[in-house]
């Protein structure tokens, strides 16, 4: 996994590219993290990443969450690879209701959705 | 892109027919005879799954999958268990361990590819 | 196989000759722990490996010497010279088993029932008493013993039927790290049968107390299948001990279906345990769907609402399509045989024809009986073969209720379906071919045109929408009509997506139909949502693209706040058509007799009063006209007194000036093939009883290429003097 982070103001963009796999799963968290205690959006940019699992979707779910608590954003941008559409399909995580816990209608099991 | 598997068994034959069983199905296959042996030849490399047997010389396989976890680059990788033990102990000791799963002797090719893919694509 | 066979062999005399040695050391140093272990795994190699390539009476035979040195190993017996004997004596018959398998000397089964009766004496608290359990371990029994192993094969299907499973899988935290993904076995159970999946997040922490390696993912899957529970149990072998795993059939294949459709929503969670009583009681006093005011109130996680959805809409699927598969005694027969019919059928009908005309000529009168015995004979066969291949649309427009009333529970939208024409029939193909377009179709009405019941009230609508369906055969077409009084388009809103797309430049005038025609550009959706309801990644690009492979068209018509109504026209391509032949120069073309009006003569005093001008007038109004001979450039003299066949295309009347008018035909119509697919205004062809081949227009499009290339003309002259 590579990260590549960008900010301008209030904003961040994470550029994640290569396997996004539960090796590598706390540094997802971790950076995540202090993104959402720096800024106030978060871009996630999954263009380039060559495989997720579970444990990511996990996180990125938890992510969510963690960012409508704090009342911020997080969105993960509209060029989603295919591999990322197929690991949702797969692992079940199709949405066309956002969960219960969010409070801005957004979840990111829904695509465009925001 | 292949999927790596290793197959660590102390019988020259069930080496052959398992590595056979699995290229037929289009894994890329290691072997090695014990678990010692497959220590060295892991050695970082990348793995998608291991299959081992339990009773091996030098490293047995319930003391290799013990080492195979406590390798922060093995941590999840998945583990079957060869085994002619159909003792809930064994199986028990094997789990406790580390193991994934575990597929008893005899089995056949289809066997092995049905259990092999719950683990691997 | 013969191959790892010898591979076998050859480890096994190896590994014998090593146990030799083993257990002559052992007798020298009985307390040798590691030599017992030598002995153990030879044994246990064998055995293992026996059983792998074939030599079942070898793993048997070895089973019993392994199981004593079990014991050994683990201090329970003791190393004596009996047992010293006792294995080499064994060692030496596994060998002759082993060359009797490749036609050695016969193995002395006497002496291999001793061994192992003494073996066995050996073993503590025994003896006879494991003998007659176990008798003599067949190979059987080997397999049997291990009955946790995972098969992994299809168990043999007893019930013949479909069965549906309610599948809750709560995985331990750990499974990742006991190297298990838990979504492959996801996978296998998808590879079972008919399968969905719903992955309920409610347990995910938030990022403080996330522990990356944990799972915190559970499942509802509802699965469709023929396996038995045990084969769905076997999926779940290696976690089953740490997992929460509940298995309940919900559907069995016929036996529990009552008449009233599937489940409430709310039975259904309460069944799963995700909801109690009293919750659901408190808020089924308002007017919402059970689904939006279970989640507003707090009780439930809309992963659970989604998941008890799908089951819903599953099990409703499942049943749908086994009371079809009841209901439809009949025979199957592919269409391929059927369209060869009807072809034998055309040629024959054609064949007739020529007879009929040969027997008027030679005027025989047995021969004129036997042509009208085969006349009528003929015309029964066609309408038959006909009717096989025509269907009335109305068993699709049933199937449409299902899907509306699915569809408006989901969205918590209350919709009445209304249809109209369900007799119109419709070729077989053409019918089948429709479906997917008018499920897309009448999907998009109810999630995006027909609005939210309060929403609804608020402009002053009732409550519940009106999807209206209806087919009408109109001339050689049948039009579909889907109405829904809903929203209707929002040009504004479609013209701004289309700029934001890029499919279309800022500076472009458009009319409303021109930005209505937009959403079937390929690329073009205002669906904010892919979601299960408007169908998955299927545009109206798609709807478009099958429609027009039937030869139809599409057309839009919406107010906003008012409606939408779509209307697609399809061909009869495949039918029997009544004509009206015509003949121009030597040309013969037929005009479906359905929108002929009537015939008038058109002389040369007639074009020169026009000035030019194709209008003819009929009896007192005028009427446009088209020269069949000008428009296919048909070089021959003009006879003095032409013919109009007038007729109502599209509303308005227009006539069609040809040389004769020959009279009615009747005519199966052939298609041209995919050459001529694109030649306007000709709909297909047909070929008469002498086999000449007369070609079937199609007004409508004639007229619109006229009026096309005319317009073209016109813009051409206002460009050329300003």
């Amino acid at each position: 996994m590579e990260l590549q982070v960008e900010q301008s103001g209030d904003i961040e963009r994470l550029t994640f590219s290569g396997e996004l796999t539960i090796q590598h799963s706390d540094k997802l968290r971790v950076s995540l993290m202090r993104t959402l205690d720096n800024v106030n959006h978060v871009f996630i940019n999954l263009e380039n990443v060559t495989s997720v699992d579970l444990s990511c979707l996990q996180l990125l779910c938890s992510a969510c969450h963690s960012s409508q608590k704090l009342n911020k954003l997080l969105t993960i941008t509209d060029k989603r690879p295919e591999i990322f559409k197929k690991a949702i399909e797969d692992a079940g995580y199709s949405r066309h209701i956002v969960c219960a816990s969010t409070t801005n209608k957004s979840c990111l099991w829904i695509e465009n959705g925001n | 892109m292949a999927k790596t598997l290793l197959i660590v068994d102390d019988s020259a034959s069930m080496r052959q027919i398992v590595s056979f069983a699995l290229k037929d199905a289009g894994y890329e296959v290691i072997t090695a005879i014990n678990g010692r042996d497959a220590l060295n030849k892991l050695n970082g490399t990348r793995i998608d799954m291991v299959i081992t047997d339990l009773n091996m010389p030098e490293m047995d396989g319930i003391e290799f999958i013990k080492h195979l976890r406590s390798n922060s680059g093995y941590k999840f990788t998945p583990v079957l268990m060869l085994t002619t033990e159909s003792q809930e102990s064994k199986k028990q000791e094997g789990k406790q361990a580390g193991a994934s799963g575990w597929i008893v002797k005899p089995f056949t090719p289809e066997q092995l590819i049905t259990t092999t893919k719950k683990f691997v694509r | 196989m013969d191959k790892h066979r010898e591979a076998f062999k050859d480890e096994a005399y190896e590994l014998l000759s090593e146990l030799e040695t083993s257990l002559l050391e052992l007798e020298d140093a009985p307390e040798d722990i590691e030599i017992v272990g030598r002995v153990f795994r030879a044994m246990h190699t064998i055995k293992g490996s026996g059983a792998m390539f074939g030599f079942d009476d070898i793993a048997a035979f070895t089973h019993e010497i392994e199981t004593v040195f079990d014991l050994v190993r683990n201090g329970e017996i003791s190393v004596t010279k009996e047992l010293i004997d006792l294995t080499l004596s064994a060692r030496d018959h596994i060998r002759t088993m082993l060359d009797a398998s490749d036609g050695g000397e016969a193995t002395n089964e006497v002496m291999a029932g001793e061994i192992m009766t003494s073996l066995k004496k050996l073993i503590p608290g025994s003896e006879e008493k494991k003998e007659e359990t176990e008798g003599p371990a067949a190979p059987a029994d080997l397999i049997d013993e291990d009955d946790s192993s995972p098969t992994g094969l299809p168990s043999p299907d007893t019930q013949g039927g479909n069965i549906t499973y309610r599948i809750r899988f709560r995985p331990s935290r750990d499974i990742f790290k006991k190297g298990t993904n838990p979504v492959l076995l996801l996978d296998e159970l998808r590879r079972t049968g008919k399968c969905k999946v719903v992955a309920q997040t409610d347990a995910i922490p938030l990022l403080k107390d996330f522990d990356p390696e944990a799972c915190y993912t559970y499942w509802d899957v509802i699965l469709t299948t023929r396996q038995g529970i045990n084969a769905i149990k076997d999926i779940f072998i290696f976690v089953e001990d740490d997992s929460e795993l509940s298995i309940n059939i919900i559907d069995d294949g016929g036996r529990l279906d009552n008449a009233a459709g599937y489940k409430r929503l709310g039975e259904i969670l309460i069944e799963r345990g995700d909801l109690i009583h009293e919750d659901l009681q408190k808020v089924l006093g308002s007017q919402k769907p059970i689904g939006e005011m279970l989640v507003d109130a707090g009780v439930i996680d809309t992963g659970k609402v989604q998941s008890a959805l799908i089951e819903q809409e599953h099990v409703s699927d499942v049943r749908e399509s086994r009371r079809k598969a009841e209901s439809l005694s009949s025979i199957r027969v592919s269409s391929g045989k059927l369209d060869s019919l009807v072809d034998l059928v055309g040629e024959l009908v054609t064949v007739q024809s020529r007879l009929s005309r040969t027997a008027a000529y030679q005027n025989d009168p047995e021969l004129l009986s036997i042509a009208e015995v085969v006349e009528r004979l003929t015309c029964e066969l066609r309408d038959n073969t006909m009717s096989i291949r025509m269907l009335p649309i109305g068993t699709t427009f049933s199937k449409f209720r299902r899907l509306v009333r699915t569809l408006s529970n989901e969205l918590g939208k209350e919709v009445v379906m209304t249809t109209e024409g369900a007799e119109t029939e419709l070729d077989k193909t053409v019918i089948e071919r429709l479906n997917d377009p008018l499920v897309h179709l009448i999907r998009n009405s109810i999630d995006h045109g027909i609005e939210l019941p309060g929403v609804r009230e608020a402009s002053g609508k009732p409550g519940h929408g009106t999807v209206h369906l209806s087919a009408v055969h109109s001339g050689a077409n049948v039009l579909i009509r889907i109405e829904d009084d809903g929203s209707g388009l929002d040009a504004k809103a479609i013209k701004a997506m289309a700029l934001e797309r890029g499919l279309v430049s800022h500076d472009l005038e458009m009319t409303e139909k021109e930005v209505f025609a937009l959403i079937f550009v390929p690329g073009f959706s205002t669906v904010k949502n892919v979601t299960g309801v408007s169908g998955r990644g299927v545009g109206m690009d798609v709807v478009k693209r099958g429609i027009e492979a039937l030869r139809g068209s599409i057309d839009i018509n919406s107010k906003k706040g008012a409606g939408t109504t779509i209307t697609l026209k399809l061909p009869l391509t495949l039918a029997i058509i009544d004509g009206l032949l015509v003949k121009v120069a030597e040309e013969f073309f037929v005009l479906p007799l359905s929108i002929v009006e009537g015939c008038v003569e058109l002389s040369r005093e007639d074009v020169a009063r026009a000035h030019g001008r194709h209008v003819a007038n009929v009896r007192g109004e005028p009427v446009p006209y088209i020269c069949l001979k000008e428009h296919f450039m048909i070089n021959s003299g003009t006879p003095g007194i032409e013919q109009i066949v007038i007729t109502e295309v599209d509303g308005s009347r227009v006539g069609f000036v040809v040389d004769d008018v020959i009279g009615e035909h009747q005519t199966v119509i052939k298609s041209l093939g995919s050459f001529y697919k694109d030649v306007e205004g000709v709909s297909g062809a047909t070929i008469m009883g002498d086999g000449r081949v007369a070609l079937i227009l199609d007004a409508p499009k004639l007229l619109q290429a006229v009026e096309q290339e005319e317009a073209g003309i016109y813009s051409k002259n206002a460009k050329l003097n300003p």
